[in-house]
């Protein structure tokens, strides 16, 4: 059993309080715009997917409305407290490995992270597909029942295809996971089962490029002009222990936008 | 493009153009989001002494509060053509695909027509004392002849994308009048020429916390720092 798993609660609360949160993650702006619970852009229906800073979650139809919102704040505040630790392109590893283990602390079990160099089977690839591909490689390790498992690889799926079409999300998700030569993002696919765990399979994508990115999914890369990385997950909500911190990464995230003006004071 | 559809304004250092088609809140946010962030950029660094860094405290700024930058490309040369030509001219040579070239056009031939008929209006005043390095004396006591530029431009279509242009170099010789018209003469360019270029769109959902904030923010500013131009459709 690990660290985060044998904290009391005491301890997880005391860690969302401390917790030091980006307020921008590393773009090609260097400074793009991450405004706590105002980058939570519902794609389409909510109960579809969301951008949540550079993460694509797609929700499975059945998944409650408090578990998502769970599911979002979770991974806003993870990312945050990643980038203020880590830049993801120089230490994409450390930053995963900070990533995972503020995840474990709100009480997600993670069952199967793997994280190694990425090689298409294809010349050509878009970072899309090699995103779907990374969650369905996770679905398989999850050995989740059948249903289950093409269901979440369906919402993922899903979800690229109505990024595709809306302009606001897409760019939002561009440039929270634009790095200066690459990207950083992950895409989780969720499903909720009938006594309500939360099961979540993430695949996750970091690459540099020798050219500059303007378009993070759907560019079709020559896969010898990009170093690609992969991580995969499946992890499952302990909803009784994030119940415990939900109050308190809610403050943390609900803290002001206007954070911005004092950020940038005239 | 007649002059009727574009609204134009000096902001502290950037000369804004908007497409009157556009819709009245995203023209109020865009001319208050470019006057806050020069202001908030000017606040950290000086906007001449260190040009990069005030760049890149305008462009964080700018992202920070809402705006995702679509495109970008810089680029650093000497021009082209042979000179005299105006900033425009500058412009016009190394504008990337991304830019609007006919609103371009359109706000050149806006600022013709307004200063032909009024030469000492406010805004060209402002524009000359925001986007001009000030002089100041010499060791001599002698004013410095030598004068820096960093302009903006910004250019918002009728479908609220906004394109900014930002325009810096050096002269030997400091301007007398109009930066936007006056001349400049290659033996006179200190410094090759920098550009950058931004295609930028506005994030609805998080500008709109803000929006309240960094309008009263500017309320004591703008008499200041913003200046129609005259003969032009104002901009309220």
């Amino acid at each position: 059993m690990n660290h985060e798993a044998r904290m009391t609660h005491a301890e997880r609360s005391a860690f969302v309080d401390r917790c030091q949160l980006a307020d921008c993650t590393h773009s090609l702006s260097e400074h793009p715009s991450e405004m706590d619970a105002s980058m939570l852009m519902p794609i389409e229906d909510p109960a579809q997917g969301a951008v949540v800073a550079g993460n694509l979650l797609a929700f499975a139809e059945g998944v409650s409305r408090q578990n998502k919102e769970d599911v979002m704040d979770s991974f806003l505040f993870a990312t945050r407290a990643a980038n203020f630790k880590f830049n993801p392109e120089t230490h994409s590893q450390q930053w995963y490995a900070h990533f995972n283990k503020v995840l474990a602390t709100l009480g997600w079990v993670s069952t199967n992270w793997k994280y190694s160099r990425y090689r298409s089977a294809h010349r050509r690839f878009s970072m899309e597909r090699a995103g779907l591909e990374i969650i369905g490689s996770a679905i398989s390790a999850a050995a989740l029942p059948g249903p289950a498992g093409f269901a979440m690889l369906k919402v993922a799926r899903d979800a690229v295809e109505a990024l595709k079409t809306k302009d606001e999300p897409l760019r939002v998700f561009e440039s929270q996971a634009k790095t200066h030569r690459g990207a950083n993002f992950r895409m989780g696919a969720c499903i909720e089962s009938g006594d309500g765990t939360v099961n979540l399979a993430m695949g996750a994508v970091n690459f540099s490029a020798t050219s500059t990115v303007t378009n993070v999914l759907f560019w079709e890369w020559n896969s010898a002009q990009v170093e690609t990385f992969r991580g995969e997950d499946h992890l499952v909500l302990n909803s009784r222990l994030y119940a415990d911190v939900r109050a308190g990464i809610q403050k943390r995230l609900s803290e002001s936008a206007l954070a911005a003006i004092e950020e940038f004071d005239i | 493009m007649n002059q009727g559809l574009i609204e134009a304004q000096v902001s502290a250092g950037c000369m804004l153009f908007m497409h009157s088609e556009c819709s009245a809140l995203r023209k109020s946010d865009t001319a208050d989001s470019v006057l806050y962030t020069q202001l908030a950029a000017t606040k950290r660094h000086s906007r001449f002494a260190n040009t990069s860094a005030w760049n890149e405290a305008w462009l964080a700024a700018f992202t920070r509060f809402g705006w995702a930058l679509e495109a970008h490309e810089s680029c650093c040369h000497r021009p082209a053509r042979p000179l005299p030509y105006s900033v425009w001219g500058l412009l016009q040579d190394s504008l990337p695909a991304f830019m609007p070239v006919a609103l371009l056009s359109a706000a050149e031939s806006v600022c013709v027509r307004s200063f032909e008929r009024h030469p000492d209006q406010p805004a060209i005043g402002l524009l000359g004392r925001e986007a001009l390095e000030p002089a100041v004396a010499s060791v001599r006591h002698k004013p410095q002849a030598a004068q820096k530029v960093v302009l903006q431009l910004g250019l918002l279509d009728a479908n609220g994308g906004l394109s900014v242009g930002f325009i810096t170099f050096t002269q030997a010789s400091g301007f007398k009048g109009n930066v936007l018209f006056e001349p400049l003469q290659v033996t006179d360019l200190l410094s090759d020429v920098q550009l950058h270029f931004y295609s930028l769109r506005l994030m609805e959902s998080v500008y709109a916390p803000l929006r309240l904030k960094v309008s009263e923010a500017l309320d004591h500013r703008r008499a200041q720092r913003v200046s129609a131009l005259m003969g032009v459709d104002h901009v309220g």
